[in-house]
């Protein structure tokens, strides 16, 4: 039966300043998986962004489907060994002029403490522009536990996330 | 009516202290909206997960787990559920592997598009599911959800990605079992973990 509260928030972090990352270090191993809700907006033109566990930035596989700026219904063939799970549509870039515009993403990640391969599924939404729903699948072919998470932006690209971005990570228990 | 606090820290020596509230210093309970009812893991080969005697105390029920099969992925590594003993689901399924395909069918069961990964993909490497069904102790509505599944395993097996699926049923009887299996007949095999929560409303 049940016993104490399964959903729990472990920590919140509110951009006071822009940061090119946002990351959660000592995540308590207590859970079975984890939920990472993200309200973010960039300083510059829009880039899709990445979660990366441990400190790592390789070994991660990815994939996404949703609707495009046609109304199209689209799905993108995996890509291997890449950077992070993907967040696209994640965030709102400076060429949406509105300062108070952030964009909304929940990704849940399994069984997190684990010894197999991470896996995590992505929603992602905007309600403006091109920027339509995106429903992502991406694993860590990593049997390490999850220790810490960030939330970033691929190697490459050097913005920053802007002042009042939030992102809250959640602990899920099962039974 | 003055208060004792259950605890003693805090307390001078011979001293009592009196509270006006209730709570006499005690934190606040706040009972979770979101409660784990039962989980299952498989640690062999098994070939499905029941979930019987499901508590009508809730609102809508969330599953959530990773699933691999002990043979390789059929077609978009649909992963079943059947509700009750009958059955009786209809889906609206989209999924991409190499490109996104949708479709519509009446298995009788809630599909799970992409949840179960197969012995093609990767060691180590297990589909992830999420599901909501919505008002499942009505006894006066049909019953409706969403579901998610995804897997990729870094180009290893022939299906990997992300599938979305809505279900209805006509049946207006209250969900009182589910169960997790492969459509196939493949087990699932040691690691598998699908997890059944109640939600409050």
């Amino acid at each position: 039966m049940p016993a104490g509260p399964t959903f729990e928030p472990i920590a919140t972090a509110t951009l006071a300043s822009t940061t090119g990352s946002i990351t959660f270090s000592d995540i308590p191993q207590t859970y079975t998986d984890l939920r990472v809700v993200a309200v973010l907006r960039q300083v510059t033109a829009y880039n899709d962004t990445r979660i990366t566990f441990n400190g790592s930035t390789t070994d991660y596989s990815i994939t996404r489907m949703g609707v495009d700026a046609a109304n199209a219904l689209f799905g993108i063939a995996p890509i291997n060994n890449t950077n992070g799970i993907w967040q696209n549509q994640n965030s709102v870039g400076a060429e949406d002029a509105d300062p108070a515009l952030f964009a909304c993403s929940i990704t849940d990640v399994f069984s997190y403490t684990s010894s197999y391969n991470k896996t995590a599924l992505t929603k992602t939404f905007c309600a403006l522009d091109n920027q339509t729903p995106q429903f992502g699948a991406g694993t860590w072919m990593n049997t390490s536990a999850i220790t810490s998470l960030s939330v970033r932006f691929p190697g490459a690209v050097t913005t920053q996330f802007s002042i009042g971005s939030t992102v809250t990570l959640y602990g899920i228990k099962a039974a | 009516m003055a208060i004792t606090k259950l605890s003693d820290s805090g307390i001078a020596t011979g001293g009592v202290l009196k509270y006006d509230s209730m709570l006499a210093g005690n934190p606040a309970y706040i009972p979770s909206a979101w409660e784990s009812i039962a989980t299952i893991t498989a640690t062999t080969n098994t070939s499905e997960f029941a979930f019987t005697g499901i508590p009508q105390t809730y609102k809508n029920l969330h599953i959530r787990g990773i699933v691999r099969q002990s043979t390789s992925e059929h077609g978009y590594g649909y992963l079943y559920i059947q509700v009750n003993s009958t059955g009786g689901y209809n889906n609206s399924l989209w999924a991409t592997s190499t490109s996104i395909q949708y479709t519509t069918n009446g298995s009788g069961y809630i599909q799970v598009p992409v949840g179960l990964a197969g012995s093609d993909n990767s060691a180590n490497t297990y589909g992830a599911l999420m599901v909501d069904l919505h008002a499942y102790n009505q006894t006066n509505t049909f019953k409706s959800g969403l579901a998610m599944g995804g897997m990729t395993s870094n180009g290893t097996g022939t299906y990997q990605g992300v599938g979305l699926a809505s279900f209805a049923s006509s049946a207006t009887a209250a969900v009182t079992a589910l169960y997790v299996f492969s459509p196939f007949g493949a087990p699932m095999v040691a690691g598998s973990s699908v997890a059944l929560y109640g939600l409050k409303g």
